[in-house]
């Protein structure tokens, strides 16, 4: 791997090239922001930024420099979750990019961002807590989730909507839906809830963005857009936090 | 060699012979050319009638800086520990690095001769001033201007996690 650029030295053209270990190093010098610019560079810098060894000598510096408290990063389909009070990188489930990933940013009121891997994130106060796992009959299966962060005022309570629809796959293609499974999770009592199951397929909408499968929080309840069954009508899907 | 820097014993002034890829030589003290790891591995072994070092991957303008940088290194060390030894105040090493950030804020193609000379001569000090002055180069500028600041073709992929 080498670095892209060259100069122009005078009339002649240089070509740049770092050692590996001299970019990693250069690198692991700047902050997660910084680092996720420079992945629009060029291309070579994309796919050294997305080198798992480049991922643990990122997270390990800036642990060492203590430049933010906390980050998450994302390296060839993993996350992990860094927490640099304790001093710990932890890696989170593996889960593939655009199909079981949602971050959800929820910037207008509280700005927590809500990962698929059932962690809820205050990135104002850096505090964090993982959500336990809801339990479900169809564990083995493949399933989707979308989920929905709101806040209901009623009782001042957060809450996280998770929806999971489980299907049999073959070569990549659904090929039998069983139903969906819904649990209501409260930040207030750190439960979850098994509720009705809902008879909508919620959709992943636009371009595979990772957060599309984020419901929006609105007037009291987290709207979807789905249809009924796998029928082509588009509906609004509204669940309100006081069920 | 290894405690050549205690003050109080002035050791005689031995060169070495540096000479660049461009076949200029550069005679410069012993102490000096130590500041190189890879010249200081092994150079008790070598005879004293052949320490000359054939550099062939650092240009004579490369070279001069780099000696420049190591001659300024020894020499403050010695009014450091100097300094030290008659308890007398000094802010030697805060004007130590000031002289380094001057020495350091150069354009991206002598920062990049310098450091990649500093990674094969293994001087850790240096190599280490360079990196963070490329790492600090990079620092919030937007891509473009990354690109444009090195040079770099712009072939970026569209990575959905890097936009803001």
């Amino acid at each position: 791997m080498s670095l892209c650029s060259s100069v122009h030295t005078g009339t002649k053209q240089r070509t740049l090239e770092f050692p590996r270990d001299i970019i990693h190093d250069i690198f692991s010098r700047l902050p997660f922001k910084s680092v996720l610019r420079l992945k629009c560079a060029c291309k070579s810098w994309y796919f050294l930024l997305k080198d798992p060894d480049f991922v643990i000598m990122h997270l390990n510096e800036s642990m060492k420099r203590k430049d933010d408290n906390f980050s998450f990063m994302i390296c060839n389909f993993k996350h992990f979750l860094v927490d640099y009070d304790t001093s710990s990188a932890k890696l989170l489930k593996a889960f593939w990019v655009g199909e079981h990933t949602c971050l959800y940013d929820y910037k207008e009121r509280h700005s927590i961002l809500v990962f698929m891997a059932f962690y809820l994130w205050n990135p104002s106060t850096k505090e964090y807590i993982e959500l336990p796992e809801a339990f479900s009959k169809y564990q083995s299966k493949y399933f989707n989730v979308v989920y929905g962060f709101g806040y209901e005022s009623a009782h001042d309570e957060y809450k996280v909507i998770r929806i999971r629809y489980f299907c049999d796959r073959v070569g990549g293609f659904i090929v039998k839906c069983y139903e969906s499974e819904v649990h209501l999770y409260s930040l207030r009592t750190n439960t979850n809830k098994r509720i009705q199951d809902i008879p909508h397929l919620i959709h992943r909408f636009s371009n595979g963005r990772p957060h599309e499968y984020g419901g929006i929080f609105l007037n009291g309840a987290i709207q979807w857009l789905g249809t009924v069954s796998y029928s082509l009508r588009i509906v609004s899907l509204g669940f309100l936090l006081t069920v | 060699m290894k405690d050549s820097f205690n003050p109080s014993i002035e050791p005689p002034k031995k060169t070495v012979t540096l000479v660049s890829s461009d076949g200029y030589d550069f005679e410069v003290e012993e102490e000096v050319a130590l500041e190189s790891q890879v010249i200081k591995d092994g150079f008790e072994d070598k005879a004293v009638d052949d320490r000359e070092y054939l550099l062939f991957n650092v240009h004579s303008d490369t070279l001069e800086l780099i000696i420049k940088y190591c001659e300024k290194h020894v020499s403050s060390r010695k009014s450091i520990s100097a300094a030290a030894a008659s308890s007398s105040s000094s802010n030697g090493e805060e004007a130590l690095k000031e002289w380094d950030e001057h020495f350091i804020s150069v354009d991206t193609n002598t920062l990049y001769d310098i450091l990649m000379a500093a990674d094969y001569l293994n001087i850790k000090s240096l190599l280490d001033l360079a990196i963070q002055k490329v790492a600090d180069t990079i620092h919030g500028r937007s891509p473009e201007q990354i690109r444009k600041k090195f040079n770099i073709e712009n072939d970026s992929i569209i990575d959905p996690w890097a936009s803001e």
